[in-house]
């Protein structure tokens, strides 16, 4: 069965221009969005190195 | 008092998680994934600021009990992770289940044994506000980091809310 995730961050980053900062409430808002989002791809059998290379998603080297 | 830390064997599945599967049978993933975006007004800090996260792998099936290992291996990757006393951890408690306040009592329980190694760590807790409510958030920092203070100061900024 095909996996189908929605707005991959990749696709929503903007690539031009200077970065608006965030206010906090967007920062918390994208936090959790995050959180979720990795939570649920990695439930669904979605790899670390997959999140990283295909959704733009960073982690910690360990 | 002394208290025996037992925590499970993990695999550093490099590059990018911690594993470990319980005596139970439940694997778990620990991971961490960089916060500077959220603290461009510490330049200094930003790159050394990550957030930290425990995630079953199968849902499916829930755990029943408590297991205090998975306290003790979650301090001990958690711990290997700022004992260089460069970088911080930021946990955010995810309140989108209802759990988000169990969560919050859950790990700020496993960084409080008296004379655990875990005593090398500070623990600073505050409230994140949102649209929806209030969550919790919680900062782990080395005692011996440099950077303690600004790390601190960084972290109630961060929950201070918009001004």
């Amino acid at each position: 069965m095909e996996t189908v995730i929605i707005s991959p961050k990749k696709s929503t980053s903007k690539k031009v221009g200077k970065a608006v900062p965030m206010t906090k409430a967007e920062m918390v808002q994208k936090m959790l969005y995050d959180q979720k989002f990795i939570r649920e791809a990695i439930q669904k059998g979605i790899s670390f190195r997959e999140l990283t290379e295909k959704y733009g998603y960073k982690f910690a080297t360990v | 008092m002394a208290i025996s830390s037992q925590p499970y064997k993990y695999n550093i599945s490099k590059p990018y998680n911690y594993s470990f599967t319980t005596d139970n049978g439940f694997e778990y993933f620990c991971y961490f994934t960089p916060y500077g975006e959220y603290f461009l007004e510490y330049p200094e800090l930003a790159p050394k600021i990550f957030s930290f996260d425990i995630q079953l792998k199968n849902t499916i099936l829930k755990p029943k009990g408590t297991d205090k290992r998975i306290a003790d291996t979650v301090i001990d990757i958690v711990g290997e992770f700022l004992i260089s006393q460069i970088n911080a951890v930021v946990y955010i408690c995810d309140p989108s289940d209802g759990k988000g306040n169990a969560r919050f009592k859950k790990f700020k329980s496993w960084f409080e044994y008296y004379t655990h190694d875990s005593a090398q760590i500070v623990q600073i807790s505050d409230f994140l506000e949102t649209e929806s409510g209030s969550l919790h958030a919680v900062l782990l920092v080395h005692k011996k980091n440099k950077l303690r203070e600004q790390f601190v100061k960084a972290f109630f900024n961060l929950t201070d809310g918009d001004k």
